[in-house]
């Protein structure tokens, strides 16, 4: 479990600027859970997400990760570090080894495991994001955006975290790279990972995860299952999102009459209107 | 490390930051010629007090004053030490083959009052005036160089780049510290070899991120038909205003004040 009493933080930009970037966000995250971080660029996600493993130190309020209270001042936040997995948004942009294996080994080699757990681990991760053998002796600049991306994540998935959070972990990939990741994502959650994932997508957000949290000017704005945020389509559009396209033409197609429930993925739309097809037809 | 590069210009509304960087940059090489020929005690004193009003007149604080003293901290002390054991004269206190003499004494206190001086002077000079208009001013305060055939232009424009960039890799490196610790990197403990060794996760991503970005840049030059040493234009022409007047009256007073405890 993770959660967030009354976190405040602001950005020093100067000796007397500073960018109110958290202002007084109380969370729970289950253990488990799959939940979906979405909100308007700016609106403080990186942010947010940067507390919970103690890479940023709130200006107040307390963050506990399964009880142990990560702010407070005798924390031990290198534990954490291997508790709570932190993807950065393009990940890929911070791999550094000659190859791909050493990559992914670094983060078990800091928790000062041993050369056969060490091993263990690369090839149990690099199997896990879909890398074979043969990319693991190849230099990481040699790989695809996509293949880069999954190393990147694989090195974290290596320190075997209870809790992994991506930021953005598909931005920037073509149709299949997203896909991948959110194959991916789903994966880990069902292996029993709790899961967090920022996201500028409706669409992603709604076909990937169970929960969501909506954020806005450094606030929570709201939070639930994907149905009941979506629901929210004009509230949404206030702040800068919106529902799912799908969301959207199917509240339409409602407008006109069409007897269909509120769908957020296309799956849902579709057999929604196979319903309807299905229907007049027999 | 960065700090001491950009960190350092402080966003405000002072007369200090109204003033012209051209004009700030002359009175500051004034201020610190005249510093190295005063002798007497009061014109010390003077330079001291001008200087804390400045300062206070540029909104800077205490702290940000001390932070760009604190990097020279050891040059002072040093400087200090030197010239109080070190001057031949009356000695006033004498053990074992050190002695410690009345002109030690005076040229010590001179001394760091001049360094002090001119360290917290040339940061005011940095810290009310953003680093690319720095820049342009020492451009343009360089620029009858040109006809001697100095490329000034580019020294100038090599200059911004750099000064442009320094912003955005120390953010990249600061994303990059932050996602290498996330996975357990430890950096600033063991011995040097394991510091340095710690550094590679940082420096390699870094490197590729800057020689990427310098390409690209070199690129988008190119595709916007750039040409080295071509004259170009300034969107902001830098014309001297009232405020720049002002600072030099200022000056001139500061001038004849000390001027005045010289002679006296
Ligand atoms: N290093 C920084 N210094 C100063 N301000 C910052 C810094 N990083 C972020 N901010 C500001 O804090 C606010 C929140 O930024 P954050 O990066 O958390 O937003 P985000 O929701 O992740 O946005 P995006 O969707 O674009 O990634 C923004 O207004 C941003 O300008
Ligand atoms: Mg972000």
């Amino acid at each position: 479990m993770i959660r967030i009493e009354n976190l405040n933080y602001a950005y020093k930009t100067g000796a007397k600027n500073q960018k109110q970037a958290l202002v007084n966000i109380n969370l729970e995250i289950a253990d488990n859970s799959l939940t979906a971080l979405i909100g308007h660029t700016g609106s403080g996600k990186s942010t947010l997400i940067r507390h919970l493993n103690g890479l940023i130190k709130p200006d107040s309020g307390k963050i506990f990760i399964d009880d142990t209270e990560i702010t407070a001042p005798k924390a031990d936040l290198r534990r954490v570090r291997f508790d709570v997995g932190l993807v950065f948004q393009y990940p890929e942009q911070q791999l550094f080894a000659e190859t791909v294996y050493k990559d992914i080994a670094f983060g078990p080699e800091n928790m000062k495991l041993g050369a056969d757990e060490v091993k263990r681990r690369v090839y149990e991760a690099a199997e896990m994001v879909g890398l074979s053998e043969k990319p693991l002796e190849k230099s990481p600049f040699e790989l695809s955006g996509g293949q880069k991306r999954r190393a990147a994540i694989a090195g974290v998935l290596a320190m075997k975290p209870k809790k992994l959070i991506m930021d953005e972990p598909a931005a920037g990939l073509d149709p299949r790279g997203r896909e991948e990741i959110f194959a991916l994502i789903k994966r880990l959650h069902k292996s029993g990972m709790t899961m967090l994932f920022t996201s500028h997508s409706m669409e992603d957000a709604a076909k990937t995860a169970e929960r969501v949290i909506v954020m806005d000017k450094g606030k929570i704005f709201a939070e639930g299952s994907v149905a009941e945020i979506f629901a929210r389509g004009g509230e949404l559009r206030k702040i800068g999102l919106d529902a799912p396209q799908v969301t959207i033409i199917a509240d339409k197609l409602r407008a006109l009459g069409y007897d269909i429930p509120p769908v957020y993925t296309v799956e849902q739309m579709l057999l929604a209107i196979r319903k309807i097809i299905g229907g007049k037809n027999g | 490390m960065v700090d001491i590069l950009i960190g350092q210009y402080l966003t405000g509304s002072s007369a200090l930051h109204r003033t012209d960087a051209r004009v700030k940059i002359i009175l500051l090489i004034l201020y610190a010629a005249l510093l190295f020929i005063i002798k007497n005690p009061l014109s010390y004193a003077i330079f001291l007090i001008f200087t804390t009003a400045l300062t206070m007149m540029g909104g800077i604080g205490f702290k940000a004053v001390m932070k760009s003293i604190k990097p020279l901290r050891w040059i002072i002390i040093f400087t200090a030490v030197i010239n109080l054991f070190f001057t031949k004269g009356e000695p006033l206190l004498s053990f074992w083959k050190i002695a410690i003499t009345a002109e030690g004494i005076d040229l010590a206190v001179k001394m760091t009052v001049r360094l002090l001086c001119l360290i917290v002077a040339s940061s005011l000079l940095t810290l009310t005036t953003p680093p690319l208009t720095l820049t342009n001013a020492i451009e343009s305060l360089l620029s009858p160089l040109a006809k001697l055939k100095v490329p000034v232009r580019e020294l100038a424009m090599m200059m911004s780049i750099t000064l442009r960039f320094i912003p955005v890799l120390a953010e990249e490196a600061d994303r990059i510290i932050k996602a290498q610790t996330a996975r357990g990197a430890d950096f600033g403990s063991g011995g040097i070899i394991s510091r340095a060794k710690s550094l590679v996760p940082v420096m390699m991503p870094l490197f590729i991120s800057a020689f990427k970005r310098a390409e690209d840049l070199a690129t988008a030059m190119d595709a916007r038909c750039f040409i080295s040493g071509a004259p170009r234009t300034k969107l902001h022409e830098e014309k001297l205003t009232p405020a720049d007047a002002r600072a030099g009256v200022v000056f001139v007073v500061f001038a004849a004040a000390v001027a005045a405890a010289e002679l006296l």
